[in-house]
């Protein structure tokens, strides 16, 4: 692997080439992946499309998908029991399609007295399915390294303070389960309907490292 | 397996676990020893990150890898590229040592190909 | 079902994680290694990952359980509050009665 090393180094943060060559120049792995995707293709191991068409379905895989999940639980206390025993099936219920070889999720619930942080400290597993391509802090050495020992610190970098009554939980989904933060409901949403509550539902908030929009900041926004 | 990785042994845990822990490798990152800030910027994902994210779902979907093949090859990257790679970078890495380790193509046919398109590239 | 897809321990069980960080696919992080914790969930039987790392040879199915460990026994300066907890997913053959 080494006498391949790339001829251009990442930069420091540890994504992206520098711009202006990388468009003067193909990247070394952007040459990579395209050879290999068409030596696949000229073998017919898989078809001119297969990517660009898994890329277009990995599109369309987003925060959005689980916002609804989470603002159905919020207004359907029934719906909520069944997505947190048996999330898979409570899911499926709502109309989404999920794979039957995809990785079981799990939702777990913020209450008044226990908080979730999520983690993959291995790797990058994530609830791909309801939440998209994970964001890259999430896959960021940084944030493996330090969601484990130094939760309250991290969300802190998030703009979260944990009260110290509540317990907080970190899962590190070491394994073949994706775990997804059922946030708590923001206080003063009673008379909101299903739809605007979701937008009060961010992709951080199902992460674990910062709580639902309170509707007064999503006013702004 | 080195007794010690340089890293651990010349910082001091500013977390650690407890004396008798074993020391993780490269990709074991939990309670390593920094105080690194989370760049909670967003990336906006390049084109070829694109298509490696998919050629690795399509390869796992024909049953030509899996997941776990993958975190395999990318665990087994020499350190410094492990932490030198960027996301797709080793996903990259990865996807062509399977593809090589399992004689779907060679490294040969991928260098061949991939000069070709670099060529063609710097002509456009 | 065979003995090693059999699950063995219960939620509330105290197991202990076994140590051991060999070149090769484990899942079972460094930090938890050697800990000792209580047995939240028992999910199922996964095919043994560590096993599909290298073709699916070796041991295929493993049971697989949510441990969950008191933050302030598992690292040596735990900077948050008493209560905190981390909880890892483990397959059953990294585990023992504790």
């Amino acid at each position: 692997m080494t006498e391949k090393t790339p001829h251009q180094k990442s930069d420091s943060t540890g994504h992206g080439r520098p711009d202006a060559e990388a468009r003067e120049q193909l990247g070394y792995f952007a040459g990579r992946v395209m050879a290999m995707e068409s030596l696949l293709i000229e073998k017919g191991i898989i078809q001119g499309s297969d990517v660009q068409r898994m890329a277009d379905e990995i599109d369309s895989q987003s925060p959005t998908d689980g916002a609804r999940v989470v603002a159905r639980a919020w207004v359907d206390p029934d719906f909520k029991a069944r997505l947190l025993t048996d999330p898979m099936t409570a899911i499926r219920d709502l109309g989404y399609e999920l794979a039957s070889n995809m990785p079981r999720l799990e939702v777990v619930e913020n209450t008044e007295q226990v908080n979730h942080l999520i983690v993959c400290t291995l790797c990058s597993c994530y609830p791909r399915a309801l939440l998209g391509r994970p964001p890259q802090w999430y896959k960021s050495l940084a944030y493996r390294a330090r969601a484990v020992v130094d939760p309250r610190g991290v969300m802190k970098e998030f703009g979260t303070e944990v009260s110290e009554e509540v317990e907080l939980r970190v899962l590190d989904s070491t394994a073949d389960i994706r775990f997804l933060v059922l946030p708590q409901r923001p206080k003063g949403t009673e008379e909101m309907r299903e739809d605007d509550l979701v937008k009060l539902v961010t992709r951080d908030s199902m992460i674990g490292v910062t709580p639902a929009r309170s509707p007064a900041s999503s006013a702004v926004l | 397996m080195p007794a010690c990785q340089p890293f651990f042994c010349d910082n001091p845990r500013v977390y650690s676990p407890r004396e008798d822990s074993p020391i993780p490798r490269t990709h074991d990152r939990g309670g390593w020893p920094t105080k690194e800030p989370i760049d909670r910027s967003e990336h906006q994902i390049e084109d070829w990150e694109r298509s490696t994210d998919a050629l690795q779902y399509v390869l796992v979907g024909k049953g030509l890898t899996s997941t776990d093949e993958l975190r395999r090859v990318m665990e087994d990257l020499p350190a410094k590229d492990y932490e030198g790679f960027s996301y797709y970078e080793r996903w990259a890495a990865g996807i062509e040592a399977l593809l090589v380790e399992k004689n779907v193509l060679t490294t040969e046919e991928i260098d061949g190909k991939a000069r070709g398109l670099a060529d063609r590239w710097e002509e456009q | 079902m065979t003995d090693a897809e059999e699950p063995r321990f219960r939620p509330g069980d105290r197991v202990r994680v076994l140590t051991g960080t060999p070149p090769r696919h484990i899942r079972t992080p460094a930090f938890i290694q050697g800990q000792t914790g209580v047995i939240e969930v028992f999910y199922r039987a996964f095919k043994n990952p560590e096993s599909l790392a290298y073709g699916d040879s070796g041991p295929n199915m493993a049971p697989l359980y949510r441990v969950r460990f008191d933050q302030g026994t598992v690292w040596r300066d735990y900077q948050g509050c008493p209560n905190d907890k981390i909880c890892v997913d483990i397959y059953q053959h990294w585990l023992e009665p504790a």
